[in-house]
């Protein structure tokens, strides 16, 4: 391009020159101090211009940064258990005992069918000043489902759904407290169970529940199927 | 638009990956860029959508923004025309229609957007130097800047010569700039 592109400068800046005039254009300029010094001079007053459009849009601000504040956290891939894991694993808080209610509404389905899970329901459902805290299944999507429960008065046990054990085989559950789970009691049916936890629970104590060789094991030896990390 | 005092810093942060810079900017013209975009795609739905790209792409190019080129809002300015641009086109292609001739016609139902939208002219001297446009240069600008089109293709959709319109557009510009910088001066 001989000289400067003053005649077309104005229709550069708002784009409505043809593609190749475009970039013929926008190449000289990069490179030409006066026609930067006017091109702005024109882009200055379609920055105007444009004022008059301006408009608000609920929201908007909050979706653009979330956008960007998502896509730069890494992924995180589902993690395998692992019982240092769960020692170290920041833990869901207790909740207040209405969590009991939508436990035993998760669970309506299931009792219907079987007497003894009402009897766990209406126990779950009757605790006033209890706690409650949901265990976690290690397998997502599955049927398993559990809690611990922390009455005022009585001892921390677990209730939680489980297919009957295999034979031979028998549901443990542990107290996570300090580096080395501590058993804590077995039940060897399947259904709705529960496990009055027979070690020493305290607060900020995790539990676990995983599947043992009949009549319990001292450490475990498979993967929990439920957990509550302690805290 | 607000003052450009920062900008250049608060792209710079953008560039460095600080989130709270990108909201900053959008403090400062995320309306005009909205507003711009909106009149543009005549969908409440699609300016959403195209601003957020524009923000997204602001976000990834921030650290090819060079303060020499000129000013951070004509820079936000032109990404934001760009990508309304774009979508005009993705959507005539879409359905499969002629662009010169549909972008016309869409930008007839453009014009009516200002019934919809709340428009605020926050300068009165703006709305006056546009006012003072005769009919004919404020149309070609207006198919320009709003509707999109080059030069060739307002030519081919109004039937007037294309040195015709190039005169008009260009007229239209100086009067344009001459009329706001005498405002500034005169601020």
């Amino acid at each position: 391009m001989t000289g400067h592109p003053r005649d077309d400068l104005a229709a550069f800046v708002l784009g409505a020159v043809d593609e190749a005039e475009q970039r013929r254009i926008g190449a000289h300029v990069a490179d030409c101090a006066s026609c930067i010094a006017e091109t702005e001079s024109y882009r200055e007053a379609l920055v105007a211009y444009a004022a008059a459009a301006e408009t608000s849009a609920p929201d908007l601000r909050e979706a653009i940064v979330a956008r960007e504040r998502r896509a730069a956290q890494p992924a995180r891939a589902p993690r395998p258990w692992s019982w240092i894991g769960a020692l170290r694993r920041p833990v869901p808080a207790f909740v207040p005992a209405f969590l009991a209610v939508l436990l035993v509404a998760s669970l309506a389905g299931f009792v219907q069918s079987r007497r003894e899970a009402d009897t766990y329901a209406s126990a779950l459902a009757a605790i006033p000043g209890g706690r409650v805290a949901s265990m976690e299944p290690s397998v997502a999507g599955s049927d398993v489902r559990g809690a611990l429960v922390i009455p005022e008065s009585g001892s921390p046990y677990v209730i939680f759904r489980v297919p009957s054990p295999p034979a031979g085989k028998a549901w443990e559950a542990w107290v996570l407290h300090g580096e080395t789970p501590i058993a804590a009691g077995v039940a060897a049916a399947g259904g709705v169970v529960t496990i009055i936890l027979t070690a020493p629970f305290t607060s900020g104590d995790g539990a676990a529940v995983t599947l043992e060789q009949a009549g319990g094991s001292s450490t475990p030896t498979t993967a929990p199927v439920l957990a509550l990390p302690r805290t | 638009m607000v003052e450009a005092i920062g900008d250049a810093d608060v792209v710079s942060r953008i560039g460095d990956g600080d989130t709270e810079a990108l909201g900053e900017l959008y403090d400062r013209y995320g309306r005009v860029v909205f507003g711009v975009i909106y009149r543009m795609v005549a969908s409440p739905e699609a300016a959403e959508e195209v601003t957020q790209d524009v923000f997204h792409s602001v976000w990834r190019r921030a650290r090819t923004y060079r303060s020499d080129r000129g000013a951070v809002r004509g820079w936000l300015l032109t990404i934001a025309r760009n990508a309304g641009i774009d979508w005009r086109r993705a959507k005539a292609s879409r359905i499969a229609r002629e662009a010169s001739i549909d972008d016309a016609a869409e930008l007839s139902d453009d014009m009516r957007v200002d019934e919809r939208v709340s428009i605020r002219l926050r300068d009165e001297r703006v709305r006056a130097v546009v006012g003072s446009l005769p009919e004919e240069q404020r149309q070609v600008l207006d198919l320009a800047f709003w509707g999109g089109l080059s030069q060739t293709e307002i030519a081919t959709k109004t039937g007037i010569p294309l040195g015709t319109v190039k005169s008009r557009v260009r007229l239209a510009m100086i009067k344009l700039r001459d009329g706001l910088s005498s405002e500034r001066s005169d601020a």
